[in-house]
């Protein structure tokens, strides 16, 4: 999966689960500044991203994530582990 | 017991009047005459009759006459012919004053003659409520624990001096005790027609005239209305007045209103005026009230049927002098993330915020449970709102409440709205406010032609239906099994024939179809088998054929 399709996924997480419009959405939105995440949000995305990623994921692994491409780039190396 | 309640009905002359139909007297004489022409008709049959009509005076002459035959009533909520049916009415069992309902008529006229009424019995009279899911629910009560509850009324608050003039249905209990059976039982006079606004009941309101009214009339006064006479009461029940309600009515009408807190179940339970915001209840005569182990207020009395303490749901906090103080619905208390939340504190933290005007809080079982808001804005709230879009906006409100509340408590979804949606008796459906926050899974239906085994629908595929959610994320499409769902369940609406969709043949996708694009739909229907076809731009998109269920 290439880096443009997890971000076209992970775009529609966003949509999905916290009714954020799709045109706020950047690479270099921070999810907690520019999207107002909380603490509660993180972990209903981090169980989305578990469930699309085919296995369990720690909230450990994305605790220095602060942007939509940080995301990105850990399920990207995620998901090559998995391969 | 029930001398007193049709007593004075059945002794009066027979040009005494009883009612107001407009500017009209009905007189007793006509009311009883209609009353026993009908049980001539009942007669005929048992079983419960269902007995629905738009005018007070035809109904009270349908339930004297069913009374009379020994036949139970049972009251429907509102005559929609679905709702009819699905409540069991039919031809043969419904009393009406409307033309278009099929069944047996009852109408009152200006003039009658017809001699005292003979001996009325008991009886029995049920309720359609809607439960807090939504579904119709019968509530049977004995005539006589409203006759016991009519007496009441006339010993706190007299007779009625004034014609009694009411904007609630006649067909709820509060709307029959109040509106009708309390004047009639006093040789008082009702309006027979319910007053739906407030220019109308400018209009009718007489000298001492008494009003039965309820939050969502009294919460929606218009300005400029002004009533000639100033009423001797205002009367309120189905849900708490505003305090700004109440002192809208008192300024604009000079009568404060009196508040009755009871339900279908338990009859009247309590009564208040709210001088100051939050005034405390006063239970009304004859009716004990306590709080079961859970906190619940429970209510002992000659008008719920039952011999042992009913509960209704609402926490309750009891001052020193009897009377007492609601703390929010019990049942209005939901888990989140396994956290018990309560609504109406969500609520109340919402309301205390300068940019709100009403509020209402739901919990979302289709997204694991978070809580949604739905927010009517100041004109303050709604500057900012178009200024910065509802995304920004929802995210403002839950940065304002992390002040006062925990994370779990703060909601997730929330829906800025005109107003509420509320019931006719001003109750909330749990059911109603979550499809607010549910997307929509048929397209917009622009019209609809049908002929015969063949109907054509313009249908317009707005962007926020839930098939667009996810296929795909850059470029969303309506998928081929929602267009085969779509199409199902419209010919399941047209023909009452379930097309499963999985039976299917000949099924061609040509091109996609676009959030914001308009199709037309023709579903041609051939015994169980359906053949459709979306067209758009003139060019066929997409056609197929489905075999339904057997």
């Amino acid at each position: 999966m290439t880096r443009d399709e997890i971000y076209e996924t992970l775009k529609g997480f966003l949509v999905e689960l916290f009714e954020i419009p799709e045109e706020q959405i950047s690479l270099d939105a921070n999810l907690a500044d520019d999207l107002d995440l909380d603490s509660i949000d993180a972990v209903d995305l981090i169980l989305k991203l578990q469930e699309f990623i085919g296995r369990k994921v720690s909230a450990e692994q994305f605790r220095s994530v602060r942007t939509v491409r940080d995301v990105i780039d850990q399920v990207n190396e995620l998901l090559e582990q998995a391969a | 017991m029930m001398e007193a309640l049709w007593s004075f009905l059945s002794g009066a002359e027979n040009s005494t009047p009883v009612a107001c139909r407009g500017s009209r007297d009905l007189s007793a004489g006509a009311l009883r005459a209609a009353a026993l022409s009908l049980a001539e008709d009942l007669r005929k049959d048992e079983g419960a009759v269902f007995l629905y009509c738009e005018d007070a005076a035809n109904f009270t002459a349908g339930l004297i006459g069913a009374l009379i035959c020994g036949r139970d009533i049972l009251l429907p909520a509102h005559s929609a012919p679905a709702y009819l049916a699905e409540i069991g009415a039919k031809r043969q069992n419904l009393v009406s004053d409307l033309s278009t309902l099929d069944g047996m008529h009852v109408s009152v006229a200006e003039d009658g003659d017809a001699g005292a009424l003979p001996a009325i019995p008991d009886g029995r009279i049920g309720f359609f409520t809607s439960g807090t899911s939504g579904d119709p629910k019968l509530c049977m009560k004995a005539m006589t624990q409203l006759s016991a509850e009519v007496a009441v009324l006339g010993n706190l608050w007299g007779t009625p001096a004034g014609a009694v003039v009411g904007t609630v249905s006649h067909q709820h209990i509060y709307g029959l005790l109040f509106r009708v059976l309390w004047p009639l039982a006093s040789g008082s006079v009702f309006f027979s027609r319910i007053h739906e606004t407030w220019e109308s009941v400018a209009e009718s309101i007489g000298e001492h005239g008494t009003v039965i009214s309820s939050p969502a009339h009294l919460g929606r006064i218009p300005p400029e209305v002004r009533l000639r006479h100033k009423p001797a009461f205002i009367f309120s029940s189905g849900g708490p007045l505003t305090p700004q309600a109440a002192q809208g009515a008192l300024a604009q009408f000079g009568c404060l209103p009196t508040e009755v807190l009871g339900s279908t179940e338990t009859g009247g339970v309590a009564w208040r005026r709210q001088v100051e915001p939050g005034e405390a209840w006063t239970p009304l005569p004859r009716v004990e009230v306590s709080a079961d182990a859970d906190g619940a207020l429970t209510v002992l009395s000659p008008f719920t049927g039952a011999s042992v303490p009913v509960p209704m749901g609402d926490a309750v906090e009891f001052l020193e002098d009897g009377r007492f103080r609601l703390k929010g619905r019990l049942d209005r208390i939901v888990k989140v993330e396994g956290k018990r939340v309560s609504l109406p504190r969500v609520e109340e933290a919402l309301r205390a915020l300068p940019q709100v005007e009403d509020v209402a809080v739901t919990d979302l079982p289709d997204r694991g449970g978070a809580l949604g808001a739905i927010v009517v804005l100041t004109g303050e709230g709604q500057a900012a709102l178009s200024a910065c879009g509802s995304f920004r906006y929802s995210r403002d409100f839950r940065a304002a409440l992390r002040r006062r509340l925990e994370p779990m408590e703060l909601p997730r979804f929330w829906r800025f709205v005109d107003e509420v949606p509320q019931n006719s008796q001003g109750k909330r459906i749990a059911s109603v406010m979550r499809s607010l926050f549910r997307s929509p899974e048929l397209p917009q239906i622009e019209s609809e032609n049908r002929e015969g085994d063949k109907v054509e629908f313009d249908l317009l595929l707005q962007p926020d239906l839930r098939w667009f959610e996810g296929h795909f994320p850059d470029q969303p499409i309506l998928p081929g099994v929602a267009q085969l769902h779509i199409a199902s369940v419209l010919a399941e609406r047209v023909w009452g024939i379930e097309f499963p969709g999985h039976d299917m043949s000949r099924v061609k996708f040509r091109r996609v179809m676009q959030p914001g694009e308009r199709v037309s739909l023709s579903l041609v229907r051939r015994e169980r088998r359906l053949d459709f076809q979306y067209v758009s731009g003139g060019e066929i998109v997409a056609s197929g054929t489905v075999r339904g269920l057997e």
